[in-house]
């Protein structure tokens, strides 16, 4: 076993965790105490950084599912396998947040937990492919799980655009999630560096999840609970 | 594709050898339409409420109706080892997927006319004409769904909870079929202006050779080759 490198990766490792727990309380400094109340909202909107991080985590990861998915159909490779399963499962962990924090914000704002609306609705969607996805690796057979996951990963994974893209055809379908980030909105600087840190700090959250479930993955194949 | 038609009169006569269980499906369809129209007749609806919403029972009965009965489809060849031996022979999967796809298409159209003339019949909804447009649409949503549930029942078809299994991993990825079939069926029936040019037609035959393309591919790795 090769010490030196073993002992330059577990530092390397703790490099990255240090970064990441530095880069996640420096965004709750720049949520909670930096960024001025925004002039409608109030302190609600203080939310949206969380929001809309974990919204581009969760399409991340599913991306993240879809490559591994197709690593594993060409080379049967055990990791690109746990790597899939890692990565829905942490797309289905940020859906979730993406889908309660903006029900957190919706409340206050639009008086109701939930509209018809089409962000809302696509990602409820989402959440519902994403769950399935997670319910075939609990309940599929399992010599032919990992095979059947990066099926239903592959095809999940090309459906989300449609889903998104058939949700904004539908006519009766008002607009009313804020389109901050299209229309420019975040005009105070202060705004905009939060906006950008937080969801950095979010899509590093997403990555290192990602990596440790992969690790307990590896493990479980390599001792046969998997 | 030499083995395709032969395929599909196999398939063909594994159906109607078991058509007793076709029949159970028929049945469920039916129960369904008498369901909705039951759940809806104490809200007293107007007619034209009626055709409105028509569209929408019309379509959550043929796919799901569709979800439940297609979660059979290789039963059979499990049983029989069926699917082992068509591996070890050396018939393209892609082509066994694609025969597959046929017989269930067939069986969901059958479904989806039969959801049709139950739902006009007991919500007593007038269709104004339209009925190449009705038909256009069907075709192009029917094939996108069976090719859809084909895959995912190859997919779940091994599970011990493969009967509530493909229902659940099937439905949410139906739903942007859901949404182009209601709205075209609603221009035809409610707005009487269907539209060729819609963005519909084009996503509905966008998803067919998706899905019919991404069967015939991903159909072998499903079945653990």
């Amino acid at each position: 076993m090769n010490t030196s490198a073993s002992n330059a990766s577990g530092m390397g490792e703790r490099a990255a965790i240090l970064a990441l727990w530095l880069m996640i309380s420096v965004s709750l400094y720049l949520v909670f105490m930096w960024v001025p109340n925004e002039r409608e909202m109030g302190a609600v909107q203080r939310i949206f950084y969380f929001h809309v991080g974990s919204a581009f985590a969760t399409y991340s990861a599913i991306a993240v599912s879809l490559v591994a998915s197709l690593i594993y159909l060409g080379t049967k490779s055990r990791k690109a396998d746990a790597v899939n399963e890692a990565a829905a499962e942490v797309a289905l962990v940020f859906c979730s947040l993406t889908l309660l924090t903006g029900m957190i914000w919706a409340r206050p704002i639009w008086n109701t937990w939930f509209r018809g609306e089409p962000r809302l609705v696509s990602f409820l969607v989402l959440w519902m492919i994403l769950f399935s996805m997670n319910l075939l690796r609990r309940f599929g057979e399992r010599e032919r799980i990992a095979s059947q996951c990066a099926v239903l990963s592959i095809v999940s994974a090309l459906t989300v655009p449609v889903v998104v893209f058939s949700i904004r055809l539908l006519p009766q379908v008002a607009q009313l999630h804020p389109q901050v980030v299209e229309n420019r909105g975040l005009r105070d600087p202060r705004f905009v560096t939060a906006f950008w840190f937080v969801n950095a700090a979010v899509l590093g959250l997403q990555a290192y999840l990602i990596w440790i479930r992969t690790r307990i993955g590896m493990l479980e194949r390599t001792l046969g609970v998997r | 594709m030499s083995r395709f038609f032969p395929l599909v009169r196999a398939y063909g006569r594994l159906e109607f050898r078991e058509r007793e269980i076709s029949a159970l499906y028929v049945f469920f369809v039916l129960l369904l339409s008498v369901f909705f129209s039951l759940a809806l007749s104490g809200a007293y609806l107007e007619a034209e409420i009626r055709r409105k919403i028509f569209p929408s029972l019309l379509w959550i009965s043929a796919f799901v109706s569709g979800a439940v009965a297609l979660g059979r489809s290789f039963e059979a060849d499990l049983a029989h080892r069926a699917l082992d031996a068509l591996r070890l022979s050396r018939v393209p999967l892609g082509e066994v997927f694609l025969a597959k796809l046929f017989i269930n298409w067939l069986e969901v159209a059958a479904g989806l006319v039969l959801s049709f003339i139950s739902l006009v019949v007991l919500l007593d909804v007038t269709i104004p004409g339209g009925e190449l447009k009705l038909l256009l649409t069907a075709l192009l949503a029917s094939i996108s769904f069976s090719a859809l549930a084909t895959l995912l029942s190859a997919v779940s078809i091994f599970s011990r909870i493969r009967h509530i299994l493909l229902p659940v991993i099937l439905l949410p990825l139906v739903v942007p079929l859901l949404f182009a079939a209601v709205e075209l069926t609603t221009q035809v029936v409610v707005d009487k202006n269907f539209d060729i040019d819609s963005p519909w037609v084009y996503l509905l035959l966008l998803l067919d050779v998706v899905y019919v393309s991404l069967g015939a591919w991903l159909f072998p790795h499903a079945i653990g080759e």
